[in-house]
């Protein structure tokens, strides 16, 4: 006989509590004999997006392996060093026909191999985010989380700017900005009304009958709405399954989008953190910023005057490459935080980041001549102990950033022979066993 | 597609056939090849695939026209490389004219690949506004749109549809639907405030019931007005059952929340400010009461704290007595007066004295209450008794009524069929046949099951059997009056009438939720989210079911648009928003795809006020002043004046520039030429215009003003500035791709960036450092046509003020000079400069129109009616309607390609 768990709800009190709480042991369904059963923990994955590339002489490290020394732009990540991988020297093509910025990001984590040109001269096939939500996000409320800290709502880039998570072919993710927005889809009320099952049925119903004229492209974009429907009906009966299990959400409410930089990117952390822990989701995409946005933009503590990121990395004087390395070392520090953040968060006998993959990077190297190769990643988590940790690998020659999301997409238990132009898994990042 | 593409292979077989054909790419490859082939794009541009034909037609047309305007201007190849002789260019120049003119017309009249649209952002909200009646900005929470095709959110093409969307169409359906009450009498009504729930009948009921007792209230106050008022107060409370329960409010510690229970704990319910006024009343300091109350209300303060029921009823019925005597001694009393299903009106103690008194009949549905203040009148049965004048009177429901003047009797009467339209008295029937039998907490509107009938004994069961007939019989018609109504409203939110199955579908969602208990209201409600989540709702394209779909005529691969998608289109075209019930009657008798309907009407649309729908998306996401409200740019220190407001009535100016642009027929060239603009005070005191006052946009002629048209519009020209400084980078290329439609390339690698502020560390000001820029030969190519432009708009500070020197006194210089050795200085220069440009202006103009009305970006077929449109406008004075009309007219806009399940 398998008892009741407590509501996880019951012990959780406000974000900075509810973060450092153990997981409690009564959590995990207990064994009639009275053992504990042993937890099933979900691997998380979160990929961080900053654009532009990262100026190279301050961000890659000396030596590999596990004495690799702390680089300016990779000091903030000084007290989480052993859990932070620095991968150097990935590659990636560009496919001549589009913006070389715009495909930097929308086709950092795309499984089209560059020659797949399937969107209007883009490769943007199934990103890698939306393949592991196939894989683990079945059974949670949102299969997966997008979010974005670019709050301009100028309508001067496409979305291929916008998102860097692909659901197919021209079927890009929405990315939501608000942070408040954000916490009222992961917290807030399930849409409530039990008749909304049976008006979404009438709705599908009434989709499926007009599919009948439409044809190619139509049908298709139809069915990103048949989609929809059917994912908000399943979203509507989990959300209804967790929502039974809290009398309050799990943190305050925020108010919106802070005003200060640093705040911003922060409560996007924490809501993926808590997103993580409460097992709402378990992939996420954070676009810091998207390529090229030429609207100057506020570092707060950073500097006191608003700086355009990407013309700065075209920019030769020598004030502009110390004004990149500090945006740089700007968003490592933030990334650090989150590290931080799941690393304090215990799991059972480990931390929320044993379970995780945490990623950072950027679809170019050199941004200012917009290099694909030589990418920099940040790895930061063991996905349930299957990655190594702490260690720099510099990959020689041509090794396809591809292979990494190979190797991560293998931690979830999916098994693909390739994806993009790689063939072949990062085997130096995995643990032996 | 065949038809088209047959004939481009044709075309590219006669072309590799003929041997000077080959010239071109020769020449190509040897002059552009370096920077333009297949392995380095520069500028995103294959010259020699292109000449090669080795690239779709749409993308070879697009290259071939970057191509043709750059080495027509000398621009390409640049100075710096091998010269392209004289003789090779123009025959270049001539094969290219030649090849895209071939392209363009193999394609002539396609309507091109119109990918089904989803609404955007604004064109939800117009839809809502129009179908309600309401402005209730309806879908804010959406996420926001991108821009396509020709730089328009409406390209069905480039939009996503995501599980977010969908949260977010739910949630905007629930707010719309909190403004609506429908009933089966009166329909759907929308009110601007949101609405209480009244999610089962009898909330629905009482919910009327309070507005006819409101009705009767506001009734009274004309009566008596300039009687004796303090009475009227104080006597129209005056009943046993109010001091009884004002003395239980006050042992529940006067507690507001329990003034509703206490008022539904008698047989007819009381009025619970009622209960509150008269504990008020009695329990404050009795010297402000009339004198012949004042003992009424010390004796009901001093009735002990512990009564017990009974007692108290008792007590109360002697005070209220003593009361009614004062009070027919005085003047008279007051009385409760009902009315019945016949519309009678019932003395309400007579009613008690009924045998089939049945209290929760009464209160809810049988009966009206109504409380009838006593006046000077006679008595409804007896005339005047002329001998007593001093003789109390007292004025019936029915005299308050006849004496209400008509208009507010008409309401009186709406809202009386309005009870007996949802008082399903079968219903409340069933309700009470099963209360008494066995089932305590039986729930209005729900049937016994088998299971429950089968408890019942055989007489029992034939006893029902009437009462379940008439039940039914009664939910039949309900729902076929939500059936109608709901026809009607969503042929006008799908923009096409409902095929039946749709219809039952709709209808099966209000008999599930009728089933369990729900009101009318709440039942059709639920019909009503599938109509706002539908996709014949969210799709802008109007998605017909096959029932519709016409006999297609043999191998023709373009179909004309059917009357109710050419609606659509020509709604969503002209207004941004769903088509008026006089387009969908003449979709429904299909004329309008004859021509002159169709003239006519597009005529009716652009001098109707939705047209600033089109003002906003069309004009507003071109130039950019849509959505400039929210615009940041500015830095707040530097500019503390570009104030929320002031960004709101910038974006304004543009709107209301560019509907006055449609609606009054005005000429395309005056977007740069017009020497009027649109403005209030706030705005106008920005620009230095005098005299306009308010807060309302007013035209304003700005002759002798550096403002009027688009290029002194403060949207522009902030929304082209940096934060700290002006960018004549900006506004140049503003002017280029925008208003000249040129196309510019990305600006290459390794650029040296301008300063932040006015001037840099070297104290060289932006227009210095522009100079030292263009010195490079490399950055010449484009900044020599970029920067004079902008230039001659430095007197415009970066919040669009006017301004005579820079911020450290010296004056600025608004000089350019141009590649053709002409100078330009200030604003009027450059609008002359524009002005002689007006063709170029033009077919801008013709060609952003064009994008937006079909959603797509433009295909090389489409550049023969671009021409044709030129020609026309420009021999009519260019204007704006003829334009539009044009595009209306053309087989683009009234066919589409047929997808391969209509061939």
């Amino acid at each position: 006989m398998v008892q009741k768990p407590i509501p996880r709800r019951t012990v959780l009190r406000g974000l900075g509590a509810a973060l450092g709480l153990p997981l409690l042991e009564a959590m995990f369904p207990r064994t009639s004999l009275g053992g504990l059963a042993e937890p099933v923990v979900p691997t998380r994955y979160a990929f961080v997006y900053t654009p532009n590339g990262y100026w190279q002489p301050t961000f890659v490290p000396q030596g590999v392996g596990k004495d690799w020394e702390l680089t300016p732009t990779l000091e903030p990540l000084a007290d989480v060093r052993q859990h932070v991988s620095v991968l150097t020297g990935l590659d990636r093509q560009f496919t001549p026909g589009t913006g070389v910025h715009a495909q930097a990001g929308a086709c950092w984590l795309t499984s089209s191999p560059p020659d797949e040109t399937l969107d209007g001269g883009f490769p943007t096939n199934i990103t890698a985010d939306q393949i592991l939500a196939r894989q683990i996000g079945r059974d949670t409320v949102l299969p997966s989380l997008e979010l974005s800290c670019n709050d301009h709502t100028d309508q001067k880039e496409t979305r291929y700017f916008e998102s860097v998570s692909w659901y197919g072919p021209g079927y890009a993710a929405t990315t939501e900005k608000n942070p408040r927005t954000v916490f009222r889809r992961l917290f807030g009320e399930p849409n409530g009304d039990p008749a909304v099952s049976s008006v979404l049925d009438a709705v599908l119903e009434d989709a499926s009958d007009l599919r009948g004229r439409l044809g190619g492209v139509d049908r298709v974009k139809l069915d990103e709405f048949l989609e929809s429907v059917r994912s908000t009906e399943k979203r509507i009966q989990r959300a209804e399954d967790l929502a039974r299990r809290w009398k309050e959400p799990p943190m305050a409410e925020p108010a919106g989008i802070p005003r200060e930089r640093g705040d911003y990117l922060r409560v996007m952390g924490q809501l993926i953190a808590m997103a993580f822990q409460l097992d709402v989701t378990r992939v996420a995409t954070l676009v810091v910023d998207p390529e090229r946005w030429d609207s100057p933009r506020m570092y707060h503590g950073v500097f006191d005057k608003p700086q355009n990121h990407h013309v700065l990395t075209h920019t030769k004087e020598e004030g502009a490459r110390d004004k990149l390395a500090l945006i740089d070392r700007f968003h490592v520090a933030q990334y650090a935080e989150l590290v931080r953040l799941l690393a304090s968060s215990q799991e059972g006998s480990q931390s929320l980041l044993d379970h995780s993959a945490v990623v950072m990077g950027s679809g170019m190297s050199d941004g200012n001549r917009h290099n694909y190769g030589d990418l920099n990643v940040l790895l930061a988590g063991s996905a349930g102990g299957k990655l190594k940790s702490g260690e720099h690998h510099h990959f020689d020659g041509d090794v396809p950033l591809g292979s990494l999301w190979l190797t991560l997409l293998k931690t979830a238990g999916v098994e693909r022979q390739s994806f993009a132009d790689s063939h072949g898994n990062l085997s130096s990042l995995m643990t032996s066993s | 597609m065949m038809r088209f593409l047959l004939t481009i292979a044709a075309i590219a077989c006669i072309a590799t056939n003929d041997l000077t054909a080959n010239e071109p790419l020769e020449i190509v490859v040897r002059y552009c090849g370096d920077c333009h082939g297949p392995d380095y794009q520069e500028a995103e541009l294959d010259a020699v695939s292109a000449v090669r034909g080795a690239l779709p037609s749409h993308v070879e047309f697009a290259s071939l026209e970057l191509m043709k305007s750059a080495i027509a201007i000398q621009r390409m190849p640049p100075s710096e490389s091998e010269t392209l002789p004289p003789d090779q260019r123009a025959r270049l120049l001539a094969w290219m004219d030649e090849r895209m003119r071939a392209i363009a017309e193999s394609q002539a009249d396609d309507p091109g690949p119109v990918v089904i649209a989803r609404l955007t952002k604004a064109e939800y909200a117009n839809a809502v506004r129009d179908l309600t009646g309401l402005r209730l900005d309806a879908g804010r929470q959406l996420p926001e749109d991108g821009g396509a095709g020709e730089g328009f959110a409406n390209v069905g093409e480039a939009q996503s549809l995501t599980l977010e969307h969908l949260e977010k169409y739910l949630q905007a359906s629930r707010e719309i639907q909190s403004h609506l009450r429908v009933s089966p009498a009166s329909g759907m009504q929308w009110s601007s405030s949101p609405l209480r729930s009244v999610a089962k009948p009898q909330e629905a009921r009482q919910e009327v019931l309070d507005r006819i007792t409101h009705w009767y209230g506001n009734q009274e106050v004309h009566l008596v007005e300039g009687r004796d008022r303090a009475l009227r107060d104080h006597y129209g409370l005056s009943h046993g059952l109010y001091l009884e329960a004002a003395y239980r409010w006050q042992k529940l510690g006067r507690d507001p929340e329990a003034l509703p229970r206490l008022a539904n704990d008698y047989a007819v319910p009381l009025i619970p400010a009622s209960i509150a006024k008269w504990h008020f009343t009695f329990a404050s300091d009795t010297a402000d009461l009339p004198e012949e109350l004042q003992a009424v209300a010390k004796e009901w303060r001093s009735w002990p704290a512990d009564l017990s029921d009974e007692e108290l009823r008792s007590r109360a019925k002697k005070l209220d007595k003593s009361c009614d005597q004062l009070a027919s001694a005085k003047k008279g009393g007051a009385k409760q007066f009902f009315r019945d299903r016949n519309r009678r009106v019932v003395d309400g103690n007579d009613l008690h004295k009924k045998t089939h008194f049945n209290a929760e009949r009464i209160a809810l549905s049988d009966f009206t209450r109504v409380d009838v203040r006593y006046l000077n009148g006679p008595w409804p049965d007896q005339p005047e008794p002329e001998d007593k004048p001093d003789r109390p009177y007292f004025l019936t429901a029915a005299m308050v009524r006849e004496a209400a003047p008509p208009e507010d009797r008409a309401e009186l009467e709406t809202l009386l069929d309005e009870l007996v339209a949802i008082a399903q008295p079968a219903a409340q029937d069933v309700a009470s046949f099963r209360r008494t039998h066995g089932h305590a907490d039986s729930v209005e509107g729900v049937l016994p099951t088998s299971d429950e009938l089968k408890l019942w004994d055989e007489a029992t069961r034939q006893a029902f059997e009437p009462i379940r007939t008439a039940a039914e019989a009664e939910n039949a018609k309900l729902a076929q009056i939500a059936r109608q109504q709901m026809a009607a409203f969503a042929r006008r939110a799908w923009r096409r009438p409902l095929v039946d199955r749709e219809l039952d579908r709709l209808v099966a969602l209000f008999t599930d939720a009728r089933q369990t208990g729900a009101s009318y209201d709440a039942a059709f409600k639920a019909a009503l989210h599938a109509v706002f989540v539908s996709p014949a709702f969210l799709y802008r394209t109007v998605l017909m079911p096959e029932d519709f779909a016409k006999q297609a005529e043999e191998g023709s691969e373009t179909r004309p648009l059917d009357s109710y998608e050419l609606a659509s289109r020509l709604s969503f075209f002209l207004w941004a928003s769903i088509p008026d019930d006089e387009l969908l009657a003449l979709a429904e008798t299909d004329q309008l795809r004859e021509l002159e309907v169709l003239l006519a009407q597009t005529r009716r649309m652009i001098r109707d006020e939705r047209v600033r729908g089109m003002a906003r998306e069309f004009g507003g996401q071109w130039l950019g002043f849509a959505g400039f409200k929210d615009f940041t740019g500015p830095d707040t220190e530097r500019f503390p004046e570009f104030t929320p407001s002031l960004a709101e009535a910038m974006e304004q100016e543009g709107i209301a520039f560019f509907e006055d642009l449609v609606r009054n027929d005005r000429p395309v060239t005056a977007l740069v030429t017009a020497n009027w603009t649109f403005a209030n005070a706030e705005l106008a005191n920005h620009y230095g215009l005098p005299g306009i006052t308010g807060t309302d946009m007013q035209r304003v002629m700005t002759d002798g003003t550096p403002r009027g048209g688009v290029l002194g519009m403060g949207a522009v020209l902030a929304r082209s500035s940096e934060p700290l400084r002006t960018s004549p980078v900006h506004r140049g290329v503003w002017v280029l791709e925008q208003i000249l439609g040129e196309h510019l390339p990305p600006p290459p690698a390794n650029v040296q960036p301008l300063s932040d502020d006015e001037v840099n560390p070297a104290g060289e000001s932006i227009v210095e450092q522009l100079a030292k820029h263009r010195a490079q030969a490399h950055c010449a190519v484009c900044h020599d046509r970029i920067d004079p432009l902008g230039l001659t708009l430095e007197n415009f500070d970066p919040v669009g003020r006017w301004r005579e020197s820079d911020r450290f006194g010296e004056p600025i210089e608004a000089h350019a000079a141009l590649k053709s050795g002409q100078t330009l200085t200030g604003t009027a220069d450059l609008r002359d400069h524009l002005a002689q440009q007006d063709d170029v202006i033009v077919r801008q103009f013709c060609r952003k129109m064009l994008g937006y009305a079909l959603g797509r970006g433009l295909q090389p077929g489409d550049s023969l009616l671009i021409q044709s449109m030129q020609k026309r406008l420009k021999e009519e004075d260019q204007r704006v309607s003829l334009a539009v009309e044009m595009i209306v007219m053309s087989p683009q806009f009234r066919e589409r390609r047929r997808t391969h399940a209509e061939r």
